[in-house]
């Protein structure tokens, strides 16, 4: 069989090398992040582990449900969304539907914010779809590490739109990797030859991009889609066949059509819909909307994003609204089952990796992990073989800030959050801190002579950083591992041994190469 | 549990066919080294559970093992030859220094 030529071949490795390098910082930071970001509901209780973090969905919510319909309007007491809200309470939003000038169909109404456990109100607002969030200790340092690799911290559509960008690069990469890559099973057990040549950069990112060849692809894919499907392609949709109108659009592509029955009947009983549901699906709900309560044609829909019963889909659970019986899995996009509705159905567990517990997020962290490796590898591969050339000098220098600059930054993001924790205001401390240690790495990369000596800093400042990151959590009011032990609050063991275990890795690496320098430099002498 | 079998059958194929492998051997200029199983038979073994898992297991755990070979198989082939080896050494000259300590 004859391959692509070898003018073909340059073409691609062109194309390979600059679709990774014209956006690689971004990318690590997405890869790097995301990695992080596996582990956002450990960080959560690591982060806080005093509060007893609840399940909104744990708790009984049909009395909660009624007692708050009955405090609102009559006009929004037809739909309603029952979530797991992002700061972790339990949000209840009575809506109707309202045209809205230039706006098209908009929700309106009053939403709730509840406590998870005492279901007591936190906050309280009417308005268009008001997105409020109350501040949370235990999600603040996740949500920040998670709003990083969504949206690299920029605000609305455009942020989406930046990772999903990276997310087209990433698979640009992959696929001319793959077609760049003659000897893929040859290769496939060559590690690094040692001796920091070009060839054994190659090997190192070689070997990373050949065995997460199909994760990268199963991950880019996912991600973009996920970046893109809410932020552009519902509002092409809507634009070109709903006037604009984007909830209306939504409406059509996952509400089904079903027979009117105005008659006038009461709610189903919440609690044992949401057993229902637990059983069928394994998982808690994220969302329960209720459409058209008070009416015998009311329906309850519960949306399970991840898996659950060793499944990997997201199920969509539809319960008849008066009676409470269940009815069927309702397809995720449009009207009947599909392959397409199945694969949008596979789409977030297969990217968040939270299928099946633990077991699924390790092997996702590992994965994320060899992702990490794979895009430093290629960047570092595409730089050696320019160090000649004095512009390609100067981004090995932005290159090494950035590497390590970024996880110490993430770092002073938690040092952020811990020391502002006694201040109350965690959001901005965590904000802060990030921008503080980034501010520290411009400076350490001003003065530092080479790129290797300022990765050599900045690796060891990372080290002692994560290093003194538990120390810190303790005193700062953490819960210590003895009190871990007895409440079984895992997670905080878990992460404090993570942090551990990779200062150790990273200052044991840092001393043999310093060894080996020095070992070098002798015989040269 | 299915699922961890499969992950520690797979991954006995895959070490075995890392310390077989001709071209690192040559890479790292090692002696030819001793043939347990053809290439072929072992990635038949490292693989099978591809094939039997969907049938005894739910997906979710096919899943699980397919992301486990490949972050393992990387982790496998990047570690140098000699490395276990060097380990283990290290190991017994700690031991050896602490029973010294201990006199």
């Amino acid at each position: 069989m004859n391959g692509p030529s070898n003018q073909a071949i340059k073409r691609l490795i062109s194309l390979h090398g600059w679709s990774g390098t014209v956006l690689s910082i971004f990318l690590y930071a997405v890869v790097l992040t995301g990695t992080v970001s596996v582990l956002r509901d450990e960080i959560a209780r690591w982060s806080d582990a005093e509060r007893h973090i609840v399940h909104p969905f744990g708790q009984p919510i049909y009395a909660t449900v009624r007692r708050l319909s009955d405090q609102v309007p009559e006009a929004f007491r037809a739909q309603v969304r029952v979530e797991h809200a992002r700061d972790g309470s339990l949000r209840v939003f009575f809506y109707e539907k309202r045209k809205i000038p230039g706006r098209g169909t908009q929700d309106f109404g009053r939403d709730y914010l509840l406590d998870p456990e005492t279901h007591s109100i936190l906050a309280a607002r009417q308005g268009v779809a008001p997105h409020q969030r109350v501040e949370s200790r235990a999600h603040e340092l996740s949500h920040f590490i998670v709003d990083l690799h969504a949206r690299l911290l920029i605000p609305g559509r455009l942020g989406l739109y930046a990772t999903g960008v990276l997310g087209v690069f990433l698979l640009v990469a992959v696929i001319t990797g793959i077609l760049i890559h003659r000897h893929i099973l040859r290769d496939l057990f060559v590690t690094e030859r040692p001796g920091g040549r070009v060839v054994s950069l190659r090997d190192r990112h070689g070997l990373a991009s050949v065995w997460s060849l199909p994760f990268s692809i199963l991950l880019a894919f996912t991600g973009t889609f996920l970046s893109f499907a809410t932020s552009l392609g519902l509002p092409i949709v809507a634009m070109s066949a709903f006037g604009g109108d984007i909830d209306r659009a939504f409406a059509a592509v996952t509400t089904p059509a079903k027979v009117e029955n105005a008659a006038p009947a009461d709610l189903a009983d919440l609690d044992q819909v949401m057993a229902d549901a637990l059983r069928i699906s394994g998982t808690y709900p994220r969302l329960l909307t209720i459409e058209d309560a008070g009416r015998r044609d009311a329906r309850i829909v519960t949306l399970h994003r991840n898996g659950g019963n060793g499944a990997v889909r997201s199920h969509t659970l539809e319960f008849d609204g008066a009676t409470g019986a269940f009815l069927r899995d309702r397809p995720l996009v449009g009207h009947e089952p599909s392959v397409g509705s199945a694969t949008v159905a596979l789409m977030s567990p297969l990217h968040f990796g939270d299928f099946s517990g633990l077991a699924s997020r390790a092997v996702w962290l590992a994965l994320g992990t060899v992702m990490t490796i794979s895009v430093v590898s290629g960047m570092q591969l595409w730089l050696k073989r320019r160090e000649d050339d004095p512009v390609w000098r100067s981004c090995r220098m932005m290159f090494a800030a950035v590497v390590w600059g970024l996880p110490v930054m993430l770092s002073g993001a938690a040092y952020g959050f811990f020391l502002s924790i006694l201040g109350h205001d965690v959001h901005r401390g965590t904000l802060a801190g990030f921008l503080v240690s980034g501010f520290v790495v411009l400076v350490l990369s001003l003065r530092a002579a080479t790129p290797v000596e300022l990765s050599r800093v900045l690796r060891r400042m990372f080290a002692w950083s994560v290093l003194m990151l538990p120390v810190l959590r303790l005193q700062t009011g953490g819960v210590s591992w003895g009190e871990a032990i007895l409440n079984n609050i895992w997670q905080v063991l878990l992460i404090d041994a993570l942090c551990l275990a990779l200062a150790v890795i990273l200052l044991v690496q840092q001393r043999v190469q310093d060894r080996a320098a020095q070992n070098a430099l002798n015989l040269a002498e | 549990m299915l699922a961890l079998i499969a992950i520690f059958i797979s991954f006995g194929a895959l070490a075995a066919l890392v310390q077989q492998d001709p071209k690192r051997a040559r890479v790292f200029r090692q002696d030819a080294r001793r043939v347990w199983l053809s290439s072929r038979a072992l990635w038949l073994l490292c693989l099978s559970p591809s094939v039997i898992l969907p049938f005894v297991a739910p997906f979710a755990h096919w899943v699980i093992w397919f992301g486990a070979i490949t972050a393992g198989g990387w982790g496998l082939a990047y570690l140098r030859p000699g490395v276990l080896h060097r380990i283990r050494s290290a190991l017994v000259q700690c031991e050896a220094r602490m029973l010294q300590w201990r006199g």
